[in-house]
């Protein structure tokens, strides 16, 4: 508990300075519209917008930033899987996050918080495909949070699979 | 009292090995229940299925009111709004298809039935979807919703009650562990009571049998000093004796003499003059008796004093030589130095002891071999520097164990010798306390009917330096 406040205490400045940075890059531009239909939206503390205060993504959009993979076994399915997709760390500099918490929400509403700390912490990803397939909605598509769950065993606690969102909708920064 | 000692020593010692075994198996135990309960946290599904069935139940309603809405004018609600609705009922269905749902419908044959309709409901509605603007499409899809309503309601009941007894399971389970924790812990606490008293037990035992070791102890030191005390009181005694004895043997060898050698005029009868003769000659005999046990009364006491000094060896044993062959002992033998031997040495050494010594083991020689054979005297040194001083003669030899023995006082190798062949049988151990008394040592090497050389043997230390120099 103590533990994690600090980092929080030190992280702030840190990810501050990363994101001023990640905002003079992007010029506090606005993002280019989605060519397809959207499937993520992003609001709150973002610099970098194309529909008013949100940025909206397609799966193209979110393709472009750079994808990256792992094996993981996770408490969802039987045998470990690999999931492919953006890392979290790269999404947040797309948009220019500033804040310091992501709330993600899934589509039906469930809502969970994530430090923004951990993007950078555990190289999380964003996944599109789970085996190389696209995933549905029917699977738990069509966006997954992932940590990289078998490269760190304090990852393989309720903490952090509270944190994996599926079905995700939108995500918010604050 | 060892043996009383052995037996709660072995007992404790078993009861320990028990203890301790019980401890180790109850420490498994403990561990092999604590990883199977870790294992039964971590493998607890993702999916609670109270949740499952909530979410399952919101969401079919969403869908039903998405379609519901797809029918009004100016609806924010399309088509793919209703797909991803269809796609997310389809998604809770898999959900319950996994997990929990197995165990709760092998409890409940109907919760089975239920998922199996709705999944044939679905089913039937997403073609139905795909041409929802058609007239009647949304109705079509409603009542079909509707036949399935009340049991996902039922459903989502009987998954909370499933759950609600899961959690009083685990909360049993959970009150059964604690129960067989504090069994085993009471369990070893006696243990370890148990323990801690044997090791009390057995220390007691151990202090009790080393207090009687130590008075055994106290016994036999008493008891080895009464003995030293009465050792010495004898050989004190026997130096004493042979002292006042050796007194009035003077007198009776000094007046023998006289008139066995006529000193004061020719004896009256011829006969006198040989009873003296028998006086005189028996007179001797017991002066050296009594000469051996005085000597070995001093040896035995530890009263006899060496003096050591340079002394020339060869000269030494020439003189004792000469002495020896003047006895009536050595009369027509053959005793001779080995011109062979090393005869080079100066020795620092007690000369009285070293003649004694000498004359003991020539006179020994000779009386136990044949008139005929040799005995010969030499000397010489070995490797290490000692100094080997060796009477061999060709007598009747003895057996190794008569060797070993024959070095203690008083002893003769053969008891029936000790009528032909007349002595104290001390003239071994004498010279066996004289060579020991210079730090060194006697070798007897003998072999029944061939002969004996027995050898004293000087240490290097007693050896003149320029000895030591001629050896190098």
């Amino acid at each position: 508990m103590l533990n994690s406040s600090c980092l929080k205490l030190i992280g702030v400045p840190i990810l501050g300075a990363f994101a001023w940075l990640a905002a003079s890059a992007a010029g506090a531009a606005t993002l280019a519209q989605p060519a397809g239909k959207p499937i993520l939206a992003i609001s709150g503390k973002i610099s970098s917008t194309n529909d008013g205060a949100n940025a909206l993504f397609d799966r193209a959009m979110l393709e472009s930033l750079g994808m990256t993979s792992f094996v993981t076994k996770t408490p969802w399915y039987k045998e470990p899987s690999k999931f492919e997709g953006v890392p979290l760390e790269k999404l947040m500099s797309a948009v220019g996050a500033s804040g310091d918490r992501i709330v993600v929400v899934a589509l039906n509403d469930y809502s969970a918080e994530l430090p923004m700390e951990d993007a950078k912490k555990y190289n999380v990803i964003l996944a599109l495909k789970r085996d190389g397939e696209y995933m549905g909605v029917r699977d738990k598509g069509p966006l997954f949070i992932v940590y990289p769950f078998d490269s760190d065993p304090d990852l393989q606690t309720l903490k952090f699979y509270t944190r994996s969102v599926w079905q995700i909708a939108r995500i918010e920064i604050k | 009292m060892a043996l009383i000692a052995a037996d709660p020593l072995r007992i404790i010692k078993t009861v320990l090995a028990l203890t301790i075994s019980i401890f180790a198996v109850v420490g498994i135990y403990v561990s092999y229940t604590i990883v199977e309960r870790q294992k039964a946290l971590r493998d607890v599904s993702r999916y609670d299925i109270v949740w499952t069935a909530s979410q399952a139940l919101t969401e079919f309603n969403r869908l039903k009111f998405d379609v519901a809405a797809f029918t009004m004018a100016n609806t924010a609600v399309d088509k793919d709004e209703v797909r991803l609705r269809l796609d997310i009922m389809f998604n809770r269905l898999n959900i319950l298809r996994s997990g929990d749902l197995r165990e709760l419908a092998a409890k409940d044959r109907e919760q089975k039935t239920t998922v199996d309709d709705l999944e044939r409901v679905l089913g039937e509605i997403e073609p139905v979807i795909e041409k929802l603007d058609l007239p009647g499409a949304p109705q079509k899809i409603l009542a079909r919703l509707d036949t399935i309503q009340e049991k996902l309601t039922r459903f989502a009941a009987a998954a909370n009650q499933y759950s609600s007894d899961q959690v009083a399971a685990d909360q049993q389970r959970l009150l059964d562990l604690h129960r067989t924790f504090s069994i085993l812990a009471a369990g070893l606490f006696v243990c370890g009571m148990a323990f801690i008293g044997l090791l009390f037990y057995q220390n007691r035992v151990v202090a009790i049998a080393h207090r009687k070791l130590r008075l055994a102890t106290d016994d036999l030191r008493m008891a080895k000093e009464a003995a030293e005390g009465a050792s010495d009181a004898k050989s004190r005694f026997l130096a004493n004796m042979s002292h006042e004895l050796r007194t009035p043997l003077n007198a009776i060898i000094g007046f023998s003499e006289i008139i066995a050698h006529e000193a004061l005029g020719p004896a009256a009868q011829p006969k006198y003059r040989e009873y003296a003769g028998d006086i005189l000659s028996s007179g001797q005999h017991m002066y050296d008796l009594v000469n051996d046990i005085l000597t070995m009364a001093r040896l035995d006491a530890g009263h006899y004093e060496v003096t050591l000094e340079p002394i020339d060896l060869q000269h030494l044993v020439d003189g004792a030589l000469t002495m020896f062959k003047g006895t009536e002992l050595a009369s027509n033998r053959d005793v001779a130095i080995d011109p062979d031997g090393d005869w080079r040495p100066r020795l620092r050494a007690d000369e009285r002891a070293v003649r004694q010594i000498l004359l003991n083991l020539l006179s020994n020689a000779v009386k136990f071999s044949a008139a005929d054979t040799p005995v010969r005297l030499t000397c010489r040194y070995t490797a290490e520097g000692e100094l080997h001083l060796t009477v061999s003669d060709r007598g009747i030899g003895m057996t190794p164990e008569e060797a070993e023995r024959v070095g203690h006082p008083f002893y003769q190798a053969d008891g029936r010798l000790a009528r032909k062949y007349e002595g104290t049988g001390l003239g071994l151990s004498i010279v066996k306390g004289l060579i020991e008394r210079h730090g060194g040592r006697l070798a007897i090497e003998s072999q029944p009917g061939v002969g004996t050389r027995i050898s004293v043997i000087f240490p290097n230390e007693l050896l003149e330096e320029d000895d030591l120099a001629a050896v190098a």
